[in-house]
């Protein structure tokens, strides 16, 4: 000990100056926000669900007319196309997958515990990362081509719901980066797990839309 | 818990809560608002560039909407725009900058800068995201608006290919809906958790409900046009126009245009009038619990991304278009009635002003296009009932066995009403329903600015320009829609001059009558674009003691509490709230109160 004293009135101040600004909790306007903001999105693929749907009924309807006059049809998906099964369903089980690791995440705020919570964000990140990599792969193997004049509107429609499918990725991705800064930022990520909350809301919802495209373009066809 | 009314004087107004208030003055408005206001997050600030962004569209629009009806005055020949499809890209950016560029971000603005002054918040959830908004909105406006001056638009029959104007028109338009949607969510987001102690969703002022409920359903809709826009902007890069592409671009995303949706841009009409109607009568709403629910039951029914004909050529037979069509007119009726008996019970004349008519202008128009919208499917509904009555005619007919064919002239009158609806349907009904809708949206724009003048602007706005305004913007309106309407019912088409038109005698007569109405309504914009100025440039402040500055019109809602303009963060609050008029209540405590602690 030095030999330096200290009067009571200095210490209450010490206290008062390094101590931690104490922590209010926020209302959920982050959890609101994030909500109204993945209601957009999921409305947004409701319509190009609708679009794709209608789309590809009224074509099979009009092939089952022409079928009737005794005339040629074509596909939906044309023949030249190759639409592979693998790769999406892989890109489904890898986003399935993610969920439990986003969860843990979300645990793992929870629990204050930072390294397991950026370890989990950062398991998230490389998820989406090869979910991104398979589309490109998907887009390159499926020989789609939107100027096949005469024939369906297939390939406009896929490659609309993949491409926005993959800017919601990228969207995610950017929400658990975000959480993840708020994270390394902070004393205690207790304090921000609203933020990855909200960022675990927002991926449920893309890998729900996911999985409706699975079904809806790839196994329906 | 228990409400205490306080009856106000009539004479006054002022309430006792009021009559105590520590006197204030007008603030004047910051100097320079778009340097202040380009690096701002007050959301007074931001809201009032939203309005001057959406009032300076809004004479680009109206003179779009002249320069279109000039046009199909002569319906021999195209003697003002160059070509047939320029005109056609004119009359379709008319409509798309009337509602995108104009009505609803006059409404937004309104709602940014009033919607936490109701609720006693200090500021919207995610200003930032509100600034981000605008600016966004503001460039895609303007990169718009310079797409079809290149020739762009939602119509391009040049051929195969669709050029690069229609493309950025395309791009542009998508931009503008999205930030749209960014500064709903910021809306929807702020009335959830932004309340005051004590103020839940059941005592909102019916502004702020009407705009949660306006907000809900361009959010869940407007994702919709954009997806819309994505697909025929893909299919657009491709090198041959497909489905999505060439003529038939404003086709697909005419539904936003159309019944239902177009009456979701008219939510806030209710609103308006649940404010300036208990103020008027210097006394609570009666039956508000009817009046929050008439209007989540309007917004509901006015969702109408369902009803898209490009996708399903049927759409609008389906039960749910025309039963919803046919009672879209019910909530708007049961608001009425609430009003009807606020009045009886306050047995006293209203205070007149120009919000006040205002807001009951827009509510006729209104009325008159759910009017519209209901003839419209009226005959689709009675075409199956006839149908049926003839078959039972038809099974007493066959004694039993149900092989009768029926009276004939029942199928004729069957085959007939099924006709009328398919022929009328594309017709310019849709056009003076769309018209008369968004100039009731317009019609309570206004009647918002004048009535929250003093929190807008910081100054009073005049009552004789707004009655004047108010008279020439819905004599305009009819002026302009019911000839539409007339032409509609006489089977001519919504994009008169379309390709294979045949004009009916009289239509041109019909269509000058429109044209001088939609002068009339230009005429009337210009009278509400002078009374801003006016007021706010010259307007003196208020020196008559009686009118007490922080509440003049007498308002019973948190918003009148603070100055006018407001300060930063608004007020000195914090309120408990215990009734949807806290002002009128007895046990409200009142922090600006002389003696309140703050």
């Amino acid at each position: 000990m030095s030999g330096t004293t200290f009067s009571s009135t200095d210490l209450a101040h010490a206290v008062v100056s390094e101590a931690p600004a104490p922590f209010v909790p926020r209302k959920r306007t982050l959890q609101m926000g994030t909500a109204a903001f993945t209601a957009i999105w999921v409305m947004y693929f409701g319509g190009l669900f609708g679009a794709y749907v209608s789309s590809r009924n009224t074509w099979k309807l009009q092939q089952d007319g022409l079928a009737a006059a005794g005339d040629s049809v074509t596909s939906w998906i044309p023949d030249s196309a190759q639409v592979e099964l693998t790769a999406p369903t892989i890109m489904t089980w890898t986003l399935l997958m993610s969920c439990i690791t986003m969860q843990w995440a979300v645990y793992s705020f929870k629990r204050s515990d930072r390294r397991h919570g950026l370890l989990a964000l950062a398991t998230q990140a490389m998820f989406g990362a090869a979910v991104i990599n398979q589309v490109v792969f998907q887009w390159k193997q499926l020989g789609l081509v939107i100027d096949d004049a005469g024939g369906s509107s297939a390939a406009t429609l896929i490659y609309t719901i993949t491409a926005s499918h993959v800017a919601m990725i990228i969207v995610a991705m950017c929400l658990l980066a975000f959480a993840a800064f708020r994270a390394l930022a902070s004393s205690d990520t207790k304090d921000h797990v609203d933020v990855v909350a909200s960022a675990a809301t927002f991926w449920y919802a893309m890998v729900g839309l996911y999985f409706i495209i699975w079904i809806l373009i790839f196994i329906t066809k | 818990m228990t409400i205490t009314e306080i009856e106000p004087d009539a004479s006054a107004a002022p309430s006792a809560g009021r009559e105590a208030m520590a006197p204030a003055v007008y603030q004047r408005l910051p100097k320079n608002i778009l340097a202040d206001g380009a690096s701002s997050g007050d959301h007074k600030v931001i809201g009032r560039l939203w309005i001057l962004g959406s009032l300076l569209f809004g004479l680009f629009t109206l003179v779009a909407d002249v320069l279109v009806r000039i046009e199909r005055v002569d319906t021999d020949s195209v003697a003002i725009f160059t070509s047939l499809t320029t005109y056609e890209q004119w009359f379709s950016m008319h409509r798309v900058s009337l509602v995108f560029l104009f009505v609803v971000p006059l409404l937004i603005g309104i709602a940014m800068v009033m919607v936490p002054l109701q609720i006693g918040a200090p500021s919207l959830a995610f200003p930032r995201a509100a600034a981000a908004a605008l600016w966004s909105w503001a460039v895609a406006g303007v990169i718009m608006v310079v797409s079809w001056a290149i020739d762009g638009g939602l119509v391009d029959r040049s051929g195969a290919v669709v050029s690069q104007a229609t493309q950025l028109s395309m791009l542009a338009l998508a931009a503008v809906v999205l930030s749209l949607l960014i500064a709903s969510l910021v809306i929807i987001t702020t009335i959830f958790t932004e309340r005051s102690k004590g103020m839940s969703l059941y005592n909102v002022p019916l502004f702020t409900w009407s705009m949660l409920v306006a907000a809900s359903v361009w959010l869940l809709s407007l994702p919709v046009l954009f997806s819309n826009l994505m697909v025929m902007w893909i299919d657009a890069r491709g090198t041959a126009a497909q489905s999505f592409g060439g003529g038939r671009l404003y086709e697909q995303i005419n539904w936003v245009f159309d019944q239902p949706q177009v009456f979701a841009f008219a939510i806030p009409v209710l609103g308006i009038l649940g404010e300036t109607v208990p103020v008027a009568l210097r006394r609570r709403l009666k039956n508000y619990d009817m009046a929050m629910v008439s209007i989540g039951a309007f917004g509901a029914l006015s969702f109408g991304a369902y009803a898209q004909t490009y996708f399903n050529p049927n759409a609008n037979t389906t039960w749910l278009y025309v039963v919803g069509s046919i009672t879209l007119i019910l909530p708007i009726l049961a608001f009425l009635g609430s009003c009807a008996l606020t009045a009886t019970a306050a047995r006293r004349a209203p205070v007149m002003s120009a919000h006040l008519a205002l807001s009951v202008m827009a509510l006729l128009a209104l009325l008159t296009a759910g009017a519209l919208a209901a003839v419209r499917v009226l005959d689709s509904l009675l075409a199956p009932v006839v149908g049926f009555l003839n078959r039972i005619v038809g099974f007493f007919q066959g004694s039993g066995s149900g092989s009768g064919a029926g009276w004939e002239f029942l199928s004729d009158f069957e085959g007939w009403l099924g006709d009328t609806f398919d022929e009328i349907a594309a017709t310019s009904v849709s056009g003076a329903m769309v018209q008369l809708t968004l100039i009731a949206g317009l019609l309570a724009g206004v009647a918002g600015l004048f009535y929250w003048s003093s929190k807008i602007f910081g100054r009073r706005l005049p009552n004789g320009l707004g009655m004047l305004a108010g008279l020439s913007l819905l004599g305009g309106a009819m002026l302009s829609a019911l000839p539409d309407a007339v032409s509609g019912f006489l089977e001519q088409p919504d994009f008169a001059k379309a390709p294979g038109y045949v004009a009916r005698d009289g239509v041109e007569l019909l269509n000058l009558i429109s044209l001088i109405g939609s002068f009339a309504v230009l005429a009337g914009f210009g009278l509400v674009l002078l009374a801003v100025p006016v007021a706010v440039f010259f307007g003196g402040d208020d020196d008559d003691e009686d009118i007490d500055n922080r509440n003049p019109v007498g308002g019973h809602t948190l918003e009148w509490l603070t100055e006018s303009p407001p300060p930063a963060g608004n007020f000195e609050g914090p309120f408990v709230v215990t009734s949807e008029a806290p002002l009128l209540d007895e046990d409200f405590q009142n922090p600006y109160a002389e003696g309140a602690s703050a």
